[in-house]
This record gives C-alpha cells, structure tokens and sequence, in this order.
C-alpha cells in the first residue's frame, strides 16, 4: 500500500493531505519533517498528524478502521457512564431510592447534582472559548466541549477539570472538524481518484463526520497525557493545623516547588539564566519570576500568546517532539528572548504589560528555529533574529497599553529579514506594495468614517470616549494593514523555502534516474517526478482575498468553515488587492 | 516605597481583584482602565495585570492592578498575586448568592495573611441585572461594615460606579498608607532565614 520508493531521508513532501497519508510510509520522522516545513499549515490532514504522532492512530493504515472503532466505542461507554439521568432504566425507579430527595447511597441524584456544579464551571469557560470566532458560537459544538471536557474529568479523577483545558480541547476540535470538512469537499470534487476502493474506506472511516466528538476526546486524551502535569494540584504536604504566621510572606521564587508546574517554571527560570543572563537579571531584579506569568503560558501551550493559526503551527512542532516539557520550555525561554529589547527596556509596569499581553510575533518560522535551537543547539543552527515582534499591537490586535500615545512604527520586523530563506530582492519588491497599502487607507480616510479594525476581543460595545480620536485610529489601522502585509511576506517566504525544497528534490532524483539500472527503477522515478511536477503546481496558499490577518483571530471565522481550496501562487502585488478587499473600512 | 508623609503627593499602591469566576472582575478592570464593556471575553487564567495612575484630590497615585482567575481550583494561587497588595477588592455578583459567600471566604483570608495592611472593597457588580439579585444591599452593606471594608455596587456594563469604586479604595489606602507607618511586606527586599519549619506553615495559609 506504501510505496518503498519515497521514503528517502531527506525527502519531505511538499503538501501533504489526506491521500499523503496513504501514499507515503508514515513514520515519525517523516512527519517531525513536515511538520517542521510548515507544510501541514496548508494541510487538511492535520488532525491526522497529530493523532499519528500521539499515537491516537497507529502507522500501519490497515489498522485503521479497528483502532477507531475501538476508541470511539469506548468514548461511547465513557459517556453512557458517566453522563447520568436519573430517569435511566438500568437505575431502580423505585421512588424510595431514587428522587432527588432521597438521601441514600446509590441514588442516582447525587451523582446527577454534582455534575451539574461541574458541567456549571466547565459551561462557563466553555461560553467564553475563542469568542471571536463563529465555529465556537455554535450551540452543539458547545455541548460537545462541555461533554468532553465533563467525561474527562470523570475519567481523571485526579486531573479532573481545571480552566484552561477549554482552550487546549478547543482548537483539536476546530482541526478535525475542518480537516473532516476538508475531505467531503474533496470527495465532492473528484479528488481522490488515485485512491483504491479500500484506500478511500479507510479516509472515510478516519474522517467522518458523524465521530468528530469521540476523535476529539481521544485526541484531547492524548494531548493531556503531555500536558496534564501542568494542571495538576500541588501536592500538599502540610502538618495538621498550626498557627499561621501573619508575616513574613515568602516570595513565591522562594518557596520550595508543589508541583510538577511549578518546578518546570523554576527550570525555565534557569535555563534563561544560562541563555540571556542579561535579561534573567533584570527580570530577577523586578522581582519577575516565570510563577508570575508562566502559568497560563504553559497550561494553554502559548494559547494566548499567539494568533489560532499560528499557535496550530507551533503545536505542530511541539506534539511530535514528546515529551513536549522540554521544547515547550525552549519556546518558553524563546518568547522571552525574542522581546529582550521591550523587557530590558521596560520597568516593572511595562515588563508586565509585555508578559501578559505577549506581543504578536511577526515570523513565527524563525521564532520555532529559535525554540529547535535551544532545545538541541548542535542540530539546530540559530536563527538570524534582530526584532521578531510588533511591539505597538496585542496579539487581539488592539493597540497594546505599553504604546505611548504616539503612533510608533512598528519595529523593524517588516522590513528585516529573520531568517536565510528571504532574498533581499523580495524586501526591494515589497517597498511599493507598503507604501501603496498606505496610500489606500490615507484615501479612504477620507471618504469614509469609523474604521474598525477587527479585534478579538473587548470590542467595546459603548464607547463614548473613542469618538474624538479617530486620527489616531488611522494610524493604528496603517499599522495594522503594515503588519498584515508583513504576514503575506512571511507566507512568500514560505513559498520561497518550498521552491528551494523542491529544486533540491529534483536535483536528487536527477542523479538517482542517472544511476538508475533497471527501468522498473527508472518508472518509480519518473512517478515520483511527476508527483513533485503536480505538487509544485498546486502549492497550496490561503487564498490572498480571505487570508485572517496575522495578529487578529477574526479573520479565522471568515475561513473556517468551508475547505482549504488550492490557488496557484500569483504576482507580489497581489497584496494590493488585500486592502481592496478588506471588510468596509 | 510609601513614607508616612502628610505631604506626600504621589503614590504606588498594588491592588488585587478576588472573588468567584465569572462575576466581573476582568470586566471591572477593562471598563476602568480602557473605558471599555465587552460581553464576549475570555476566562481569566492565572491573572492580568493592568496600571493605571489616578488623581484623587490632589493626589496622585500609580495604581497596579492584578486581575486574578476566579475559578476555585485557582484559589491557591492566590497568596502569589495579593501577596504585598495595598488594597484587595472583593467581586461578587449581586445575582449570585454564591459568590457572595465566597467573598466572606476571601474577607477571612486576606485578615488572616495580609492583617490590616490591606484595605478591602466589596463591590457588587451586575447591577445592571436587578431583577434577577440575590444579595441585597443591606445585607452587604451590614456584612462590609462588620468587616471594616468599604461596600459599593457597580454595573461594568453600563459603567455604573467603577471609577468611584476605585477612586475610594484609592482614597482609603492613601489615607492608610498616611496614618499607619507600617511598610507593606512586598517592599521588604531584606533577606529572611526562614527554618523549614516556618516555611512550611507559611505555605499552609495559602489553602
């Protein structure tokens, strides 16, 4: 089923969707180097990956069809077990036992009133997922998240449910769901026609629609294994009841570590040390440890500190590298590192500002190298980086409350280059597209009023005082607008890199059709060269008109729903066409 | 950091919000610093940290507050964030007799770890909600008076009563810091040689 002739070690598909996961041999290492690529930010089997390498699915694809079965049934039984009615058969209707009043052992109320205090506190986090984006507004996907998430603390008793765990099940649930839509779609329009009978049976059967609540609670399981040590209770190990002392009270630095959470923390606090003892000094001095802040980074995997699509390229990254402590520390140190200018640079009040509201990173590409650099500095080269962040903005895309009131440019991010991919003709290119990006907005200022610039959240519904500024709002949009075509460089970049890929590959096939004896040899070959042929053809990119901007989750909502389609690459300039086509101004 | 000086004119203070999920406090602080309601936010994890410097009279004071997670589970965390705080508003909401209740929980431990450094706010928020309260204005009124702490009602929706409340904490701990010479525990950068058997009893206040 495999074919033997593309496993090659340097190979690395060039897009990989769903009749990948057929063609290919599945492998861990195969996917660390898709994964790495990036090329799974256009893939629709992304769900796909992650459950491979979590080994929610096993390599052999044959074993598919029974491996989902199984875990979906015993979804199925976890669900019936723990999600109780009352007014079930399989419980005694006899109203001695079972009403709610009844304050016996077995009655099955007691369960029922407890889980109603727990689906209360989960229903309330799951009412304020992602509240930007449409897909989470839908009443059945809410029901799911709390029936998750509810089933999964019934499971782990000793995890149980803890606030944050919302925003790690939320975004599997968003990536299969799409993914599943992604392969409708492409079953719609004929897109699987290579694919044997058996082969596409066994797509349908991983991409169904109808189990998109048990795969999501098999993958969110899976992801917990990882990351449930960062939502464990301290352990307490206290002395019956003493005296509390009033004062002194110790600096939570000082402390000795509870928990698994806070002794990671301490380890980042070190491992910067070794990295920027600069930067670990100042902060030290603030009086800013990593407990301080570190907490929601870790619990949410960066969650917060970055835009939904770019966090789905991190995670990426980081669940194929398992355990994922270790690298989730290195991106931890990362972020720190990567706005070591602002920090330095800020007192207590501004160094905060900067740590709880991270600002958007502007190449996430050369951010993740930075991360693979610490986590293993021999394999990884360091990355180029000078300023990676847009300091003027938060990653809601609001402007961010360390700006002074007047307009900064953004840092030089846009216009530096990050990492060795980019050529300096494509910085020259770029000087036009900027300037008329500006142009735009400075005539439409004029024939229109009240610009809204998509935020995620805190979108004030009453705001008597922001009338008067509406200057300074066009400066923030122009920002804006600068950093959204910075994030369509990141992205030609990325097609930059994958032209390098492929030119590489095509080299090497090259010599191996040269040395090539046998002619059966010789047919695999030329396969593979026409499938590079095809896949360099369809390189796939959002198309330009729907791209979310960078820093703002809004534009996700635009996109969800439907499939990723496939669009050739077009001109530079097509850029231009992203102001003309924003939402009205 | 603070000097008792009557004629000190501008002041640092550390203000810590506490009390139940989901009654407001994030909404609280985002209405009083930016001016801004939304009613579609996120959950608060771990906390936030906000400043904001305010006039009252003809003061000045450079207000840091921390916005903490209400959920339980968070609770222990707790000690971290008012651990040195000036002033402690308490949040709960007027439609939600439980997180009334909680309040009283954190009232005993804020005496208990923080002593009379802190001056302590009750807010009631969500009065936008009338007809839908539970915890009526006597009521806490009566319990804040018992506790020595200011009581005010506030709406972050319709902007009712946030900057007051504020302002009068504000007001209180300025006045505080003023009469009483005691230095807030934050400011105290010595080094302590603290036994372990101390260390562990300063750990179980947290609970």
């Amino acid at each position: 089923m495999n074919s033997p002739g593309v496993s090659a070690n340097f190979f690395i598909p060039l897009s990989f969707d769903a009749t990948s996961l057929i063609k290919y041999k599945l492998s861990d290492d195969l996917l660390a180097r898709v994964a790495a690529s990036g090329s799974l930010r256009s893939s629709s089997c992304r769900s796909a990956v992650w459950r491979l390498v979590l080994r929610c699915l096993p390599y052999e694809t044959s074993d598919w069809e029974i491996s989902l079965s199984r875990s979906r049934n015993l979804y199925r039984a976890h669900k019936e077990n723990h999600l109780i009615d009352p007014h079930d058969t399989k419980f005694s209707q006899d109203p001695e036992f079972n009403n709610p009043l009844a304050s016996i052992e077995q009655n099955p109320w007691n369960t029922f009133f407890e889980d109603n205090d727990l689906r209360d506190i989960i229903g309330k986090d799951v009412s304020r997922t992602f509240p930007e984006i449409e897909f989470f507004q839908n009443t059945s996907i809410r029901q799911m998240m709390s029936d998750i998430l509810l089933v999964y603390a019934k499971e782990h008793p000793f995890v149980n449910y803890r606030q944050g765990m919302h925003e790690i099940l939320a975004p599997l649930i968003f990536v299969i769901y799409s993914d599943n839509e992604a392969f409708q779609h492409a079953k719609e329009n004929d897109e699987l026609k290579m694919l044997t009978v058996e082969e596409e049976d066994i797509l349908n059967c991983l991409f169904c629609k109808e189990y998109l609540e048990q795969d999501s609670y098999n993958l969110f399981c899976s992801v917990m294994l990882e990351v449930s040590r960062w939502y464990e209770e301290p352990t307490v190990t206290e002395s019956p009841k003493r005296p509390i002392p009033k004062e002194p009270y110790m600096r939570v630095q000082d402390s000795a570590p509870a928990s698994r959470l806070m002794e990671d923390l301490i380890d980042i606090g070190n491992l910067l040390h070794e990295i920027d003892p600069t930067l670990a000094k100042h902060l030290s001095t603030l009086d800013i440890p990593p407990q301080l802040y570190g907490i929601r980074w870790l619990r949410l995997l960066f969650g917060r500190e970055l835009p939904l699509h770019d966090l789905l390229f991190l995670w990426d990254v980081l669940l194929i590298d398992r355990p994922i402590a270790p690298l989730a520390k290195c991106m931890f140190v990362s972020l720190l590192v990567q706005i070591r200018h602002l920090l330095l640079s800020s007192d207590y009040g501004g160094c905060l500002q900067y740590l709880m509201r991270y600002p958007p990173i502007a190449d996430i590409d050369s951010f993740v190298k930075l991360a693979r650099h610490y986590r293993n500095p021999k394999k990884n080269a360091k990355p180029m980086i000078k300023s990676n962040n847009f300091s003027h903005i938060t990653v809601a895309g609001s402007s961010h409350p360390n700006r002074t009131q007047r307009p900064q440019r953004p840092p030089a991010a846009v216009n530096s280059k990050n990492d060795g991919a980019e050529s300096p003709s494509t910085i020259l290119a770029l000087a036009p597209v900027f300037q008329k990006v500006k142009n735009t907005i400075r005539d439409r200022s004029n024939t229109v009023s009240g610009p809204s610039s998509p935020r995620r959240s805190n979108e004030p519904l009453r705001e008597p005082l922001r009338t008067p500024q509406k200057k300074d709002n066009w400066a923030n949009e122009v920002q804006m607008m600068e950093e959204q075509v910075s994030t369509l460089q990141t992205r030609l970049n990325e097609q930059d890199m994958m032209c390098c890929q492929v030119s590489k590959a095509l080299e090497i096939y090259a010599e191996d059709v040269r040395n090539a004896k046998s002619s059966e040899l010789c047919a695999v070959l030329s396969q593979n060269l026409l499938e590079l042929s095809k896949t360099l053809m369809s390189i796939k990119t959002v198309p330009v008109g729907t791209s979310p901007p960078k820093h703002s989750r809004n534009g996700i909502s635009d996109i969800q729903p439907k499939p990723r389609d496939s669009q050739p690459i077009r001109q530079h300039n097509e850029m231009v066409d992203m102001a003309t086509k924003r939402p009205p101004l | 950091m603070l000097e008792t000086n009557v004629d000190q004119k501008s002041f640092k203070f550390k203000i810590v919000l506490l009390g139940e999920g989901c009654v407001g406090k994030s909404s609280l602080v985002l209405r009083f610093v930016e001016n801004k309601f939304s009613c579609k936010h996120l959950s608060t994890i771990q906390a936030s940290f906000q400043n904001k410097t305010v006039n009252v009279e003809d003061c000045q004071a450079d207000l840091h507050i921390w916005d903490t997670a209400g959920q339980e589970k968070y609770h222990a965390l707790g000690p971290i964030y008012y651990r040195g705080s000036n002033g402690v508003l308490l949040v709960f909401d007027i439609t939600d007799r439980k997180s009334f209740e909680k309040v009283k929980n954190w009232v005993l431990e804020i005496k208990t770890c923080l002593g009379n450094t802190a001056e302590i706010l009750i807010v009631g928020n969500k009065i936008d909600l009338e007809e839908e309260r539970q915890v009526t204005r006597q009521d806490a009124e009566a319990y804040a008076e018992s506790e020595g702490a200011l009581y005010m009602e506030t709406s972050a929706q319709d902007n009712v009563g946030i900057s007051d409340a504020f302002e009068s904490l504000t007001a209180k701990m300025i006045e505080h810091s003023r009469t009483r010479s005691t230095e807030p525990p934050s400011t105290n950068r010595s080094i302590r040689l603290i036994d372990n058997d101390e260390a562990e009893r300063s750990k179980k206040c947290c609970r």
